[in-house]
């Protein structure tokens, strides 16, 4: 297994992220805003992609990938031959796995509440106003 | 030569009338500020872009203005331009016409903040503060006035100088961050804020203190004659952050004289209004109940305060500080019962500030030292996680610095916890993890497969945030997603057979321990107790101690003690706890190894 040096926040974080910020209703998908972006190869594995597709919100990683810059990459609806769709499972590799936010912060779509994601990790503490 | 005379002047005139635009841009933005702009002198001046908000430091700046006149300068929180009231519109006037166009050194540095200054025919009187002294004492502070008398201080202060001459290479004497410092009787350690009570200065207090002393013992309030004593010298620009000395190692009332300059101590407690007290020279302080126990003091690092409301600057000079405290012997009996910091929490805020000062910041603290002592995964833990379907996505809530995030490759593994210096271990390790509260996860509904929360409820110090957090850990999985629970047990053995946390008594039996506090719940509020590790929990909670090893520490191999809240559980309180949350079936639950353990599924 190939191994980068450093992790970063990948899209398939992103995807279990919510905004908690009190009062808010709906905090999903938090914005991207990515100063600082790396692709990084690594490898691919069809079973586990195959049952992370299951498990992910399937929009929210298509708008990812659009606020990151990298639009037309992802077909908008998964395919229902999705398991065996080999060149399918290899995008979904790519966008879950491989691309990484180093620098950026992630904003509460309703708040505006702004989350920094420094040296590839998301500092998501609130303050005690808004717990 | 005249056709540079005459550039000169179109430059001038050219940026002149730059100026008289843009100082008719900035009034109108003050008048819709709602301010009332005067055409004629006033002896009020506003200055545009003077501001706190504007990152002017008002310090400097009330050192700025006051060199034109008597003058206040009145707090406007946040706002970009500051208002100073001079006593007479000649003051304000020479002020208004020296300052416009000057420029100041923001806090933010590499920049400045041009100045525009204006006349106000009225003060603005919403979000004026009028914050620099207050004239009453914290509850509990005793100041006494001209203690001594100006020989005996200038008598006191050769003897000082003469001790830091000839101790400033022994041990006694060191020079911190913001100031020097001497200690007699005890030294002083500053990593635990105490002293080491098996290792007295052999030399004891300086005997020209001794008729002080005396003088301070007439006064009745001290219950026993002071036994250590820590003399600060502050240069002009010095300081001490806020802090309450210690309460364990420190009998009940602390007494301070103070010599040579003038300064001001800033008393906080949560809570309340900050109170600025003035300390003149030759004034004894007695610090005694709530100054000496809720409150903090500290001295701001400054070269000169304001006195009188904002009429008065006074330049510091050197000041001496002479602190006699009573070192206690018996840990035991020792001033803590008075302090409510060492009170096991009854309300959300004191549990929130307990969990901050006695779970979070120490973590942070040890985090090194910690991750190399967790390196093994526990193997009923690993057990639970290979027991998942192949490829679930699972949520580690309080991961530390990864011990589970790597062991089960075929999962995706997502660490949390509240630690920023933990996470950033975890990063160097590879592992993807974030930082969050285990209160309020950031995370979608329904998310995870599976959720483990591995010795991390121990740590929150009420039952409802206990709940809040199983709470929170079901709200993260689907249904029919599973949950491991990990929690400290105060039961130590099992079926008569030890856990490996006193098993391990046998090895350290010799090691000096921390005296442990054991107090009974008659006497009203419970206390927490200091826990004396590797033996049995004497209550469930309590602040365990840990011994951390300064990794980083170049100079010495000092050891400073850390004391962690644990709540403690007992043989079926964590089944408790979820069998109060709806949607929470407790599949199993076990004792591993000092631990209270349960498997839930969510329904």
């Amino acid at each position: 297994m190939r191994l980068s040096a450093f992790v970063r926040m990948r899209l398939i974080t992103h995807n279990m992220l919510t905004s908690h910020v009190k009062g808010v209703k709906n905090g999903y998908p938090l914005v991207i805003k990515a100063e600082d972006i790396k692709e990084q190869e690594t490898d691919f594995n069809p079973d586990f992609i195959s049952r992370m597709i299951t498990r992910i919100e399937w929009p929210a990683l298509t708008k990812a990938m659009e606020m990151i810059g990298h639009t037309d990459q992802l077909p908008e609806e998964v395919p229902k031959d999705y398991e065996t769709n080999n060149d399918f499972l290899k995008q979904a590799h790519h966008a879950l796995m491989e691309i990484e936010v180093i620098t950026g912060s992630l904003t509460c779509p309703e708040s505006g509440r702004e989350f920094p994601i420094a040296n590839g990790i998301p500092n998501m503490l609130l303050n005690e106003d808004e717990v | 030569y005249s056709k540079v005379i005459k550039l000169r002047t179109t430059m001038s005139e050219a940026l002149k009338k730059r100026q008289e635009k843009k100082k008719r841009k900035i009034c109108a933005k003050l008048q819709a500020y709602g301010l009332q702009i005067d055409c004629n002198p006033t002896s009020t001046v506003v200055i545009a872009n003077a501001g706190i908000g504007n990152m002017v430091c008002s310090t400097e700046l009330t050192h700025l203005v006051s060199q034109y006149g008597d003058c206040i300068l009145l707090k406007l929180d946040g706002k970009s331009y500051a208002v100073v009231q001079y006593k007479n519109t000649e003051s304000a006037k020479y002020a208004a016409e020296s300052l416009e166009g000057h420029q100041m050194v923001k806090q933010t540095k590499n920049e400045f903040a041009t100045f525009y200054c204006f006349y106000l025919n009225n003060i603005p009187q919403e979000d004026v503060i009028f914050a620099e002294e207050k004239s009453d004492l914290p509850n509990g502070l005793i100041k006494i006035e001209n203690f001594l008398n100006k020989e005996e201080e200038q008598a006191l202060i050769n003897c000082i100088q003469h001790d830091i001459s000839i101790l400033s290479n022994d041990h006694v004497s060191e020079k911190l961050k913001h100031r020097t410092v001497l200690h007699y009787g005890y030294k002083f350690r500053y990593g635990t804020n105490d002293v080491d009570i098996n290792n007295p200065i052999s030399e004891g207090l300086p005997n020209y203190i001794e008729n002080l002393l005396d003088r301070i013992m007439a006064t009745g309030y001290l219950p026993s004659r002071p036994d250590q004593l820590t003399i600060n010298m502050y240069e002009p620009g010095d300081g001490i952050p806020p802090h309450t000395d210690n309460t364990r190692s420190f009998d009940g009332v602390l007494s301070t004289v103070s010599l040579g300059s003038h300064t001001v101590m800033n008393f906080s407690k949560e809570g309340a209004e900050r109170i600025d007290v003035c300390v003149e020279p030759r004034t004894l302080f007695l610090f005694t109940g709530e100054s000496r126990y809720e409150w903090r003091h500290g001295i701001q690092q400054r070269k000169f305060d304001i006195l009188d409301q904002g009429k008065k600057i006074t330049t510091r000079t050197i000041r001496y500080s002479l602190t006699f405290r009573t070192v206690v012997k018996d840990a035991g009996k020792s001033g803590c019962t008075q302090k409510e910091e060492f009170l096991i929490p009854e309300n959300e805020s004191d549990a929130n500030s307990l969990e901050s000062s006695h779970v979070h910041s120490v973590y942070d603290k040890i985090a090194d030292h910690f991750s190399s002592t967790r390196e093994k995964p526990w193997p009923h833990v690993v057990e639970f996680l290979q027991s998942l379907p192949r490829a679930s996505v699972v949520l580690d809530v309080g991961c530390g610095s990864g011990r589970y995030l790597g062991v089960c490759q075929q999962h995706f593994m997502l660490g949390c916890d509240r630690s920023v210096s933990l996470i950033n271990i975890c990063k160097q390790k590879n592992f993807p993890s974030f930082v969050c509260n285990g209160l309020k996860l950031p995370v979608r509904e329904g998310s995870f497969d599976a959720c483990i929360c591995i010795a991390v409820i121990h740590h929150y110090a009420t039952e409802k945030r206990r709940i809040q957090a199983i709470k929170e850990l079901l709200r993260a999985v689907r249904i029919g997603g599973k949950i491991l629970i990990y929690a400290w047990a105060i039961e130590q053995t099992c079926n008569n057979v030890k856990s490996k946390y006193l098993k391990k008594n046998a090895v350290t039996s010799n090691q000096e321990h921390i005296e442990s506090d054991v107090s009974s719940p008659k006497d009203g509020k419970q206390k927490l107790a200091v826990h004396v590790n590797r033996t049995l929990f004497v209550q469930q909670d309590l602040l365990v101690p840990w011994k951390s090893k300064n990794v980083n520490s170049k100079s010495n191999n000092s050891c400073s003690t850390y004391l962690r809240y644990y709540h403690v559980f007992k043989e079926n309180e964590l089944q408790s706890l979820c069998s109060q949350i709806t949607e929470c079936s407790v599949l199993k639950s076990y004792h591993d190894n000092g631990n209270w353990c349960v498997i839930l599924e969510k329904v």
